[in-house]
């Protein structure tokens, strides 16, 4: 079966594209989880310094994150369809999420 | 820092605000829209999002309530940050939709609905009233920390002239630059442009009072660290309840608070900006955020008995630093007056495509045809831009510039997320329904009028103290601050939870148990699956109605332009393959215009007005079942030209089954022709021989006696061949006359067996025969019936080749016929040669034959046929069997 390999392979990059929209969902979650977390740290203390950068932090990781998640989205989507990709390789992936649309305004 | 230098730095900031507008307008009308809409402009025009409530109250968010004011930035983060989730969605259904505004979106979804576009405008407008004028409270404010501070003892002139004058002007930019054209996708690049300066000049501005305070005030990172460590502040108790109200509640409020919609769903000229904007807007709520605790415990310090809302001015003014003054100042007013304009044309929009063009088009139905709509549109909108400011103002002056800027903020905020249910079950959930989203809506509203907003006018100012006390007419699971007995929670998150609660439970149960109509279907498929399909929305279905494209052209020329109109029509024209500017009136053409007048005057009056024209107000289940027949009878049509095609090849079929009939019968004719005149020619041939031999005389008298005898056998063989086919014939043509009588089958089979004797006399035959049985009568043609029984016989005398032959007759009767079988113990009949049997001339072997021309059996089957029964091959007898089957009464048929 020597067609067997490209095939594979864009399977494989839908595959990766599509665990990344996967991502890209997921992030808002994760963020809340951990920006939640703080409220849980024993009472009494004085932790406002601690939860200040606590909070910054997280907040500026999830931007880096989105920034990863929104550079790599995007990328992808230039070259969406591959002529030799088979049709049923990527039910979910045929309307680009932001194509470029110049035509507007 | 002298005031009327202040006074002077503003009117000259306003100014260039007003050239910069000017100048990206001019732009965008040139088509220069690449440098104005770079990916950098669309997340600083999100920053609209901090408002004057961010600059200065942000800072006294803090100082009162220590970290909880990140939990309005972290919302919104989160969902940019996951963006591919909802906000995509909302864009790209805001942008194939033409959404003008959050309530055109919502009204849009559930079938065009006009009272769910008046709702949510309804709900916008009173959320939004207390925060515009927070907006310009808090210039008013910022003026007179200036006034107050100027050595020179500049009197303010007064608080609320300063905010009318401030009100007016944002009126008069707002009205010059957003209602300028009427956009069919309702953008403003000039406005725009304006507010991603004003984005940048507000988070240099705190950015600068930040790195001031902590470097200049507070002696680096970790000193500012100590001290927020050691002031009030640091007491702060972390509250899981309103933490994650707050996320939420903001979260949901930056999908829909009207400004953010506008600038996110409307202004967006991308999609693809909007991935930048996932990342790029939370670092800008990051920066904004960044420096205001430090701001907050500082300025607690050095100035404690400060308005803590002030402080990012008083601050920087009391310690000398003019320069830095004058930029915060700059910064708040550059908060404020971009969230007025946005949020003003968003709630002007509304207002005006929702609310006065819907009423004006009922009030004059003919003004859709007649007068000039565009103007009206442009009149509607700027009087509703000047209601909106109206509004804020008289709030301004009623509620006297007083209370948190926080709670203001927070309040419209809840009221706005009551709409979050509708948009988001609206583009996830197709069985949402306008019933749902409209209780549900109806039921937040209340729910936070009477639990949040009213009660921020404080007791005994709408609501009386009493009812806070002991609930409305003394029911007290009916308080404002405890509904249904829940006492221990916090006010705001009391107001979230049982508003939210029971919006979404409303909106839940209503769409499951109300069924939408059809437009609504359509319409909840097109935003659900927004990106399942493309084209989704072109489906909205326009049956070929009656205007004709020159009245519609005139009346789209009213509403998005002249020369829009005519390119619009031109190239729909092109598109369908035909020549001018009139195209076909098709669904798909409809569709499209009616979604590019809806960016201009809102989907249902879009709608209403293209359905004014087609004689009718909405695409009706009766509109659609009109659609559905006429397809109907397309297909009924179809169907019959099937049917007929299948009947003409049915026809031709029978067609080539009687011609190789009659073919076949041509055949048999000439093979019955060439039998016959062999069977007369055979007997002819020897009597004219012996007749020859006799005329000529001198004959013994024996053997003209012989030769006589000859001649005679010949010539009776010839009379009973003649016979046997004139009695075929008759038989054949069915003229036969019959003599019916009634007898029994045992004489018959006596005659019969009385005349077979004369064929082959010599050879004797034991018959075996029950009378018994045999007695039988029939009613029937006697004679005829004899001469079938004879033809078997004699057949049977002829053809027997049994040593001893034997033939047995058996009788029965089998219901209401007679069966009588003739069974010989010869060979029979060979299995290949019992179908043709009952031919004419079918002799099986001619040395056998004497005087038979073969059109007994043939004869038999045609004299049983017209009797009513049959004759046929009883095949397993072990020898020739005939069976006849007779009815014991004929029936004349004819």
């Amino acid at each position: 079966m020597p067609n067997s390999r490209p095939p594979l392979f864009l399977a494989r990059a839908n595959y990766r594209r599509r665990r990344l929209r996967d991502g890209a969902r997921m992030l808002p979650i994760f963020g809340l989880v951990l920006l939640i977390l703080p409220m849980f740290w024993a009472d009494g203390q004085r932790f406002i310094v601690l939860h200040w950068a606590y909070v910054f932090v997280i907040w500026a990781a999830l931007i880096a994150a989105a920034a990863l998640l929104a550079t790599k989205l995007t990328d992808g989507d230039v070259p969406p369809e591959m002529p030799e990709a088979p049709a049923d390789a990527a039910p979910n992936a045929a309307p680009a999420p932001a194509q470029p649309r110049s035509n507007g305004g | 820092m002298p005031f009327n230098l202040l006074v002077v730095a503003c009117i000259a900031y306003v100014l260039l605000l007003f050239l910069l507008a000017a100048w990206a307008e001019g732009r965008a009308g040139q088509g220069g829209l690449r440098m104005l809409r770079s990916p950098l402009i669309y997340p600083l025009s999100l920053s609209i999002y901090c408002t004057a409530w961010t600059f200065y109250g942000a800072v006294g968010y803090a100082a009162r309530s220590g970290l909880e004011f990140v939990t309005i930035y972290l919302g919104p983060t989160l969902v940019f940050v996951g963006w591919w989730w909802i906000l995509r969605k909302l864009v790209r259904i805001g942008r194939v939709q033409r959404a003008t505004s959050i309530a055109d979106l919502v009204s849009s979804r559930f079938g065009k609905s006009n009272v769910l576009g008046v709702l949510v405008t309804l709900i916008a407008v009173i959320a939004s009233t207390p925060y515009i004028a927070l907006q310009l409270q808090s210039v008013t404010q910022s003026f007179a920390v200036f006034a107050s501070d100027s050595p020179q003892g500049w009197a303010l002139p007064s608080m609320s002239g300063t905010a009318l004058w401030l009100a007016g002007g944002l009126a008069l930019f707002t009205i010059l630059f957003g209602t300028r054209n009427l956009a069919s996708n309702e953008q403003h690049h000039g406005i725009v442009t304006a507010i991603a300066v004003e984005a940048v000049v507000k988070l240099v501005a705190l950015l600068a009072v930040g790195v001031f305070v902590v470097w200049g005030l507070g002696g680096g990172i970790s000193a500012v660290a100590t001290r927020i460590a050691n002031t009030d502040i640091a007491a702060w108790q972390p509250d899981l309840g309103r933490w994650t109200a707050l996320i939420f509640v903001s979260a949901a409020a930056v999908i829909t608070l009207p400004r953010m919609f506008q600038v996110m769903v409307v202004e967006n000229v991308d999609e693809s900006h909007l991935a930048r904007a996932s990342w790029a807007f939370p670092a800008y709520l990051l920066l904004m955020s960044l420096f205001i605790l430090p701001i907050a415990v500082v300025g607690m310090e050095r100035l404690p008995n400060a308005n803590p809302d002030m402080l990012v001015l008083t601050l920087p003014l009391t310690e000398g630093q003019g320069a830095l003054a004058m930029l915060a100042f700059l910064g708040g007013f550059s908060s404020a007056t971009s969230m007025v304009i946005v949020e003003t044309i968003a709630l002007a929009t509304m207002v005006s495509n929702h609310i006065i063009m819907p009423l004006w088009l009922r009030l004059r139905p003919d003004a859709a045809l007649r007068s000039d709509l565009r103007s009206w549109v442009l009149w509607a909108r700027r009087f509703s831009i000047i209601a909106v400011l109206g509004l804020g103002f008289a709030y301004f002056r009623l509620s006297g510039g007083s209370g948190a800027l926080a709670a203001i903020g927070l309040i419209a905020f809840v009221g706005m997320a009551q709409v979050l249910p509708a948009v988001l079950g609206g583009i996830f959930w197709r069985g949402a329904t306008g019933v749902g989203a409209f209780w549900g809506l109806v039921a937040g509203l209340i729910i936070w009028a009477y639990t949040l907003y009213l009660p921020s006018f404080g007791a005994g100012a709408v609501l009386p103290q009493s009812v806070f006390d002991d609930g409305p007419a003394g029911i007290s699971w009916l308080r404002p601050n405890a509904l249904f007995g829940t006492e221990g929670m916090d006010p705001l998150v009391h107001s979230i939870f049982w508003s939210m609660l029971i919006n979404v439970a409303l909106f839940c149960i209503c769409s499951l148990l109300t069924f939408p109509g059809p437009v609504e279907r359509v319409q909840g498929v097109a935003f659900v699956n927004a990106f399942d399909d493309e084209f989704a929305a072109e489906r909205l279905g326009w049956a070929q109605g009656q205007a004709e494209p020159e009245a519609l052209l005139a009346m789209a020329q009213r509403i998005i332009g002249e020369d829009g109109a005519i390119s619009f029509f031109e190239e729909a024209a092109r598109a369908q393959g035909k020549d001018g500017f009139l195209p076909d009136l098709t669904p798909d053409f409809l569709g499209a215009l009616e979604r590019r007048m809806a960016g201009s005057v809102g989907a249902a009056t879009a709608h209403a007005m293209i359905s004014q024209l087609f004689g009718r107000a909405m695409v009706t289940v009766e509109d659609l079942m009109a659609v559905a027949n006429e397809a109907a009878q397309i297909l009924e049509y179809s169907t019959r030209l099937e049917a007929q095609q299948a009947e003409v090849s049915r026809t031709a079929r029978a067609l080539r089954d009687a011609n190789e009939k009659l073919t076949s019968i041509s055949v048999q004719k000439d093979a019955f022709l060439g039998q016959i005149s062999h069977e007369l020619r055979t007997p002819m041939t020897s009597i004219r021989a012996f007749s020859e031999i006799l005329t000529e005389g001198d004959l013994p008298s024996e053997k003209v006696a012989e030769f006589g005898h000859v001649i005679h056998t010949e010539a009776l063989r010839l009379t009973r061949l003649l016979d046997d086919l004139l009695d075929l014939s008759v038989l054949e043509n069915g003229t036969v006359q019959l003599s019916i009588g009634t007898a029994s089958i045992s004489s018959m089979i006596d005659r019969a067996l009385g005349a077979a004797s004369q064929t082959r006399p010599e050879r004797s035959f034991d018959i075996q025969r029950s009378r018994h049985d045999e007695d039988i009568f029939l009613r029937t043609d006697e004679g005829r019936l004899v001469q079938v029984f004879i033809n078997l016989i004699s057949n049977a005398r002829k053809y027997c080749d049994a040593p001893n032959p034997v033939l047995r007759i058996s009788v029965r009767q089998k219901g209401a016929r007679a069966v009588i079988d003739f069974i010989d113990n010869g060979t029979g009949i060979p299995k290949d040669q019992r179908g043709i049997i009952f031919e004419k001339f079918a002799r099986l072997s001619d040395t056998a034959a004497v005087g038979g021309a073969g059109l007994g059996l043939a004869i038999c089957r045609e004299v049983m046929a017209s009797l009513g029964g049959t004759v046929s091959y009883l095949p397993g007898q072990k020898g020739a069997a005939f069976r006849v089957s007779v009815p014991l009464r004929i029936t004349r048929s004819a």
